[in-house]
């Protein structure tokens, strides 16, 4: 056991969960509590946004895929790699974020319900999203679960088990929030 | 409410992007190199440099029209 990794960690995970804690109380005191979880008020700036972007890109996929495939499969293909997340942030912000913040909707499920007027998006869009993120979730977890073992010498499973259960109660308690402010002080 | 209306700046913006990758994506770019790099490995790269300088100016541009249209609107 390496007890100075530990440490670090655990600090970091009370922090977390400190964090949510503050901001659940916040949340439920404001008057637009809905939209204060799940959009953060829509008071997200520019500035803090673009750099929780960032940082959402320094993810699993960014420290242990992307070097892996790119040692792998060649320099030309980490620079597309990192190219596409960079122009899919850019097209999605014109076609998907733009319009979704004019209709003043929460989800991509209420939004397609409301634009299409049919109720077989209530069913399917979830679905889809459901298998998408977990695909991308699993990934993470992977990684996650990697990287703690290596750092804290733990077992692998007892990292994805660490990380699965702060990951959940963090978002479960901030929403959107605290999810941008962890993200935007990760960018800083 | 139409949400769908698309300003010509950001339909500039996405013909770019699209030209971009088209452009640097083709066979061409495979055999040229610089620095024992291909021009395609460049092109990502540059991408990643000028595509969000020019998100970032059409970002700005727009919320510099919406403070003087809204400014102008408050002097009325």
């Amino acid at each position: 056991m390496k007890l100075t990794e530990i440490t670090i960690m655990i600090l970091y995970f009370v922090l977390l969960i400190v964090i949510g804690q503050w901001s659940k109380k916040k949340i439920d005191q404001s008057v637009h509590s809905t939209e204060e979880y799940y959009v953060a008020g829509r008071n997200i700036g520019t500035g803090v946004n673009s750099l929780a972007m960032m940082a959402a890109l320094g993810s699993g996929g960014s420290f242990m895929a992307s070097a892996g495939t790119t040692y792998k499969l060649g320099i030309p293909f980490g620079a597309w790699m990192v190219f596409g997340a960079i122009a899919g942030f850019a097209f999605a912000s014109v076609l998907v974020a733009k319009p979704m913040r004019n209709s003043k909707k929460f989800t991509v499920t209420e939004f397609l319900v409301e634009r299409y007027e049919s109720r077989f998006f209530k069913l399917i869009v979830p679905l889809v999203i459901i298998i998408g993120s977990s695909m991308y979730l699993i990934s993470q977890m992977a990684a996650g679960g990697l990287i703690g073992s290596y750092v804290t010498g733990l077992s692998y499973e007892w990292g994805v088990v660490i990380i699965a259960v702060i990951f959940v109660l963090y978002v479960a308690m901030g929403g959107c929030s605290r999810s941008r402010g962890r993200t935007y002080y990760k960018g800083l | 409410m139409n949400w769908f209306t698309m300003q010509r700046r950001d339909k500039a913006f996405l013909i770019v992007l699209f030209g971009f990758i088209t452009l640097f994506m083709l066979p061409w770019t495979h055999s040229i190199y610089i620095l024992n790099i291909s021009l395609l490995a460049w092109a990502a790269y540059f991408g990643c440099v000028f595509m969000p300088l020019i998100a970032l100016v059409i970002t700005f541009e727009k919320s510099r029209n919406v403070a003087v249209s809204s400014k102008e609107e408050v002097d009325q």
